[in-house]
This record gives structure tokens, sequence and C-alpha cells, in this order.
């Protein structure tokens, strides 16, 4: 019974050494950890697809139009961004971040804001391969006009992805196929670019020029 | 090569005259390996992506998971020691069974910061159970083998354990998160019901597949529970162990106070600490690489198929290439392994435009995926050459009487810079590796010192400390008594 004690009182003392670590390692790295902001429960509803608490998370007032990540990224720009391979899947999450824009809009996210590198959502949707997403935001009257800070535009990176409706519905919305990005590189460019890049896309890519051809 | 796998396999034959109490002893640990392999793999996202950990406190959380499996193990072998092993197992996998389920479960019911309350409740008590598991599977394996057993019965153990992180993650974690596309479009032709096809072509997505790998992980603990019903305790394998097990229960603490004034350890300690840059490594797999990986590549990336090679590369390393790598002196084979580890860092460093000038690259998928490839290939090779011969180099540094104690406390390094690397991976992962940084590289809008390669440097800066400081003090490390050295050697070994 003796022994049984010390154990448990040695137990405990480790347990106590190591949250002190811990606590030190807080300590020593709050001024680093500061500057990360905390992700909002609006981000993590976006990435988990939830609605329900998309819509729960944007009824308390005004954390929708105030959220901002520490790459300067609004909820808006979180619902526009997907990065995956599959095609099943990259429909599924269309589906489901397109039921998201009206929301976010609603609840006065900016439309038209820019990332630190100069993105807006409209341009990270585009990217994304997300056209549901691009329609969403394009009907609520996104801007196509606007550049990152290298100079491209949302057709530009659409028309590097190889996505193929979002090129032609940002030709339809009066696109321009002949702005060039700082280098002076045109949306046709990128496409042939990204032709070379990834020959398992090459039907997407010779599509792309063929509509950008047309202009 | 045939005759190294006949080899290593010949000597399993031994075998047969084993307890069926040393193949439950075998089946728990394989049923534990799965469910930790799989479940380590996905920590990190499980902590971002279910409960909306930020990356900095997914990494700190992590890292004090990490933390305190090491700080109740130095407890652990004490308690197993006072109340049996079949207690112990039920403690250790009741609370992983507990923690588990909780963790699959709760991202279901709770939200927000009720949510990661509980998530940060259920990795303490994790923590406690996996704690467990490994100090009480070794002594179990050392009861339920003979002295003739006992090497290839541990041998047995090292295998399965690797076949257990194997399969854990090319099955378990892509099974669950992506499915297997290519098995579902064959299997389509056999006209099963398709709910089944779906779940076997898409598994159950990112969401809901970590949440499912945690739920696996306690339906593994079930299994696990019933083989410990079945064992029986005092089927020793060697009687006369009997006797000095009943004496041997000691206080955890007590060894640290045996030993900290000792030379020796002093000079391990040391040795340890310089050797921790490149030990950081390790525990980039499931710290760091995870989330690179899905980032740099794309969210449904296989990364369980990922890290499955590592445990492959070394299962056949194990066989073919240790009998030709044990002809080296240990001291020189862990500075080279050290620097082969480290080494395995500087493809990642690298700026991305020099990967993409090699031939046969072409865009940056490709890119990632080679330099994701080389890192695991080399660091593979740098771990079978290194991690056999720290635990000697370990063994044979103690005095003959204090094997067990210097191994127990070897871990205290680590147990320092765990939270620390929890902490500094959050702030470079937050930096460097952010959710949405494929899109800015592939356009140009990220420069070299705000790139995940610029990360990797600072990693290799430290990893690369380890073997330059060993160079530096190998003659004074190495200092020892050669026939200490030879006794030590051989209890290490036995032990």
């Amino acid at each position: 019974m003796n022994k049984a004690l010390w154990i448990l009182i040695d137990a405990v003392i480790l347990f106590a050494v190591s949250t002190f670590f811990v606590l030190v390692a807080n300590l020593a790295f709050s001024g680093l950890k500061g500057k990360t902001p905390k992700d909002d429960p609006i981000v993590t509803a976006i990435t988990q697809g939830n609605m329900k608490e998309l819509e729960a998370a944007a009824m308390e007032g005004g954390k929708v139009a105030a959220l901002l990540d520490a790459q300067g990224r609004t909820a808006l720009m979180r619902a526009a961004y997907v990065n995956l391979s599959g095609d099943t899947l990259l429909a599924a999450a269309d589906e489901k971040r397109a039921a998201m824009i009206p929301l976010l809009l609603e609840h006065a996210a900016p439309l038209d804001q820019q990332d630190h590198d100069g993105w807006s959502a409209l341009m990270w949707a585009s990217w994304s391969g997300l056209p549901k997403v691009v329609e969403q935001l394009l009907a609520k009257g996104a801007l196509h006009t606007l550049s990152d800070a290298q100079g491209h535009t949302a057709l530009m990176l659409a028309a590097r992805r190889g996505n193929t409706r979002i090129v032609q519905r940002l030709i339809d919305c009066g696109a321009d196929p002949a702005s060039t990005t700082r280098t002076g590189t045109t949306a046709r460019n990128l496409a042939q670019t990204g032709l070379l890049e990834y020959p398992d896309k090459q039907a997407s890519y010779q599509e792309i020029l063929r509509l950008l051809a047309e202009k | 090569m045939f005759n190294a796998v006949t080899r290593y396999f010949s000597e399993f034959r031994i075998l047969k005259s084993a307890s069926k109490d040393f193949w439950l002893t075998n089946a728990i640990q394989f049923f534990d390996g799965l469910a930790y392999f799989s479940m380590i793999t996905v920590l990190a996202l499980y902590l971002t992506t279910n409960c909306g950990f930020n990356d900095m406190d997914s990494g700190v959380w992590v890292g004090i998971y990490t933390l305190y499996i090491t700080a109740f193990m130095f407890a652990v072998g004490s308690i197993c020691d006072v109340i049996g092993i079949k207690k112990s197992f039920y403690i250790g996998i009741g609370l992983l069974a507990v923690a588990r389920l909780g963790m699959g479960l709760s991202p279901e019911w709770l939200r927000g910061a009720n949510l990661q309350l509980t998530a940060k409740g259920f990795i303490i008590i994790m923590a406690l159970g996996t704690a467990f598991m490994s100090p009480v599977t070794m002594t179990s394996l050392r009861r339920f083998t003979s002295a003739t057993t006992r090497a290839t019965g541990f041998n047995v153990y090292y295998l399965l354990m690797n076949v257990g992180a194997i399969l854990a993650n090319a099955l378990v974690v892509d099974g669950f998160r992506n499915g297997f596309p290519a098995i579902a479009k064959r299997l389509g032709a056999l006209h099963l019901p398709q709910g089944a096809l779906d779940f076997i072509g898409n598994g159950f997505g990112e969401v809901k597949g970590n949440l499912a790998i945690f739920d696996f992980g306690f339906v593994m603990a079930i299994g696990a529970l019933i083989c410990v019903i079945l064992l029986r305790e005092t089927n020793y394998a060697e009687p006369s162990e009997r006797l000095e097990e009943a004496h041997d229960a000691k206080r955890p603490l007590s060894i640290f106070m045996e030993v900290w004034k000792e030379k020796a350890f002093q000079k391990l300690l040391l040795f340890l600490a310089l050797t921790i840059g490149v030990r950081l490594v390790f525990t980039h797999q499931f710290l760091v690489m995870p989330k690179y990986y899905t980032r740099v590549l794309y969210s449904d990336f296989e990364l369980g198929l990922a890290n499955s090679i590592n445990p492959c590369i070394i299962v056949i390393g194990l066989i073919v290439l240790i009998p030709v790598i044990n002809r080296f002196t240990t001291v020189r084979l862990i500075i080279i392994g050290m620097a082969v580890s480290a080494a395995s860092l500087v493809i990642m460093a690298v700026p991305l435009h020099w990967i993409l000038t090699i031939p046969f690259i072409h865009n940056v998928t490709q890119a990632y995926l080679f330099i994701i490839l080389s890192q695991i290939l080399v660091f593979a090779f740098g771990e079978l050459i290194f991690m056999p011969r720290f635990t000697e180099y370990i063994a044979s540094v103690s005095p003959p009487d204090k094997v067990s104690s210097y191994m127990a406390l070897s871990a205290l390094p680590t147990f320092i810079s765990k939270p620390i690397n929890g902490f500094v991976s959050g702030i470079l992962i937050s930096r460097y590796c952010y959710d949405g940084i494929r899109p800015k590289i592939e356009t140009g809008n990220i420069s070299y010192n705000q790139s995940p390669e610029f990360m990797w440097m600072i990693y290799l800066i430290l990893a690369v400390m380890s073997p330059i400081a060993v160079i530096a003090l190998k003659n004074f490390l190495t200092q020892q008594k050669p026939e200490a050295v030879a006794a030590t050697i051989e209890e290490g070994s036995a032990s």
C-alpha cells in the first residue's frame, strides 16, 4: 500500500512537471503566438461544409463581416477555396460552398475585399474550380476586373488551372482575355503553360484556348 | 537477398514452443498499433478540421500529447510491477477506449470552446492510456518468452508493430478518408450495393473520415480487451523470473534519484541533448507532414499511403540491410545515420524552382511528390542506420547494473523538447504552410522566405547541428572502459 502511494505521488509529480514545461513553453512563445489569430467557428463550419453550424455562427452579430485571418482572408474567401484533386469531391464541395455564399453575403461579408496578395473571393473560387460559387459571386456583382500583386485576374487563374466552365462564365460576363500580368502574360499564355504542365487535362486546356481565341 | 529473408524468417520457427499468452500479447500490440498509427497520422488534422483548433494550437496539443506519454511512461513501469499485467492492460486499454470513442463522437455533439476543452481532456486521457501500453507489452513479452525465445520474440513484436503501421496508414487512414476509387471501379462489375461501392470508392471524406478513424480505434481497443481477458498472467516462460519480478517494483522517480549525479549519466544526457535536432525530424512525421502534404498537394492526398512507405522500408531494411550495417562501429553509424536523416530535409528546403528544372518534372504537383518521396526514402534509410545503434549506444555507456534505468531516462531530453517542438511547428505551419498556400505558390505570390521550403530550411539547420555537435564532442562522449561496454551491450541486448 505504501509503495502504491509513493508511485501515485511520483505520477502526480511527473504530471505537474510536464504541465510546468507546457506553461513555460506557452509563456516563452506567447509573443509569437499572439500574432496568430484564432480560427473562428465560422471557418470551421465552412471547412466542414456544415450549413447549420454556419447559420448559427453567422447569427452572432458582426462576426462574418469582421472575420479576417493572418493572410487577410475573409469568410467569403475561405468559402470560395478548396484544393481537391477528384472531380466527384470537387462537384460535391462546389454544391455545399455555393449554398454558403448568399448566407455570408446576407451577414455583410465584404464581396470584393482582397487578401494580402490581392486575391478576392472570386479569384479564390476561379482557381479552386468551383463554378457554382463563381456563379453566386458574379450574380451578387463581384468584380472580375480585380487583379493580384502579380497582375493575375480571376480569368487568368481559371485559365491557368484548366477550369473551362469558369473561363466560359467569366468571358460571358465580359472579362477581358487580353489583359496581362505584370510580366506581360495573358490568360491564353497561362492556358498554354497549363497544357504543357498538365497533359492529363489536355481537353480542358484546349477548350479554354478555343474560348479565348474566339474573343 | 533471398538468403537474408529466409534466414530472418527461419528464426521464427523457435516460437513454435511459445505460449498462447505470447501470441495474445502480440495480438494486443497489433490491435493497438493499428489504432495508434492511424490516429497519430490524422491527429493534427483532426484538431484543426474537426475541432476548430488553429494551426498553432493543434501543433501545441499534439506536442502536449507526446509529452504526457513520455511523462506517464516513467510511472507506468512501476505501476505495472505493483498491480500486475492484466490490470495494467485493463487500465491502459480502458483509458484508450474512452478517449478514442470520446474524440470520435464529441465533434458530432459539441461545438466551439466546449468541443475544444473536451478534446484537450481526451488528449490527456489518451496520453495516459498510450503510456500504459508500451511498458506493459514489454513486461508481458518478457514474461511469456524463455531465455532462448526472447530475442526472436522481440523481433516478432517489432515486425508486427511495423506491419501494423503499414496497414494502419495504407488501409485505415486512406480507406476512411479517401476510399480506393480504383478498387471500387473493379468491384463495380460484381453488382455490390451502391452504398458499399460509394464507401469503397470515396471513403467518408476528410471530416467524417477523421472521426471514423477514432471510432475504429475504439473497436480495436475492444479487440485488445478480449485478448487481455484470455491472457493467463501467471504463465511465466521462465519460472525463475517470478521471484525476481516480485521484488522489482520501484518508485518511478527513484531511478532518476539513483543516477542523476553519475558522470556517465550526465555524459549520456549531453549526448541525447546534442541529438535532439535530428530526433525532432521523427516528430515531424505526425506534427508537420500531414498538414504539409495536404496543403502543398491537395486535401484528398493519400497521406496514409505516403506514411506507410517508411515502415515498409524499415521492415525490408531490418531483414536485408542490418547484417551489413552491423559491421561498422556504433558511434560512426550514429553519426552517419544522423547525417543521412538530417540530409533528408535538404531536398525539402531547396527553392521549388530548382526542383522544377529537373527534366522529368513538369509541374508543381510532380515537384512536391518528388520532394516528399525523396525525403521519405532518405529519412527511412537514415533511421534504419541510426535508431537500432542509438539504443545500443545508451546500453553501452550505462553501468552494467543500471542499463534499464539509463534506458528509461534516455527520454528526458525529448521530454523537454516535445512541448517546444509543438509550439515551433504550430508557428511555422501557420506562417509558411497555411491552408491555401498552394494557389499562391503556383501563381508566384510566395517568395522563398514565405514558403514551406523556408520552414524546412529552419528545421534543416536544427537537424544539421546534431551530427556536427556529436562529431565535435566525439572523443569526450566515447571515453569509457572497453570491458564495461562489452558487458553492458550484452545485458542491453538481453533486456
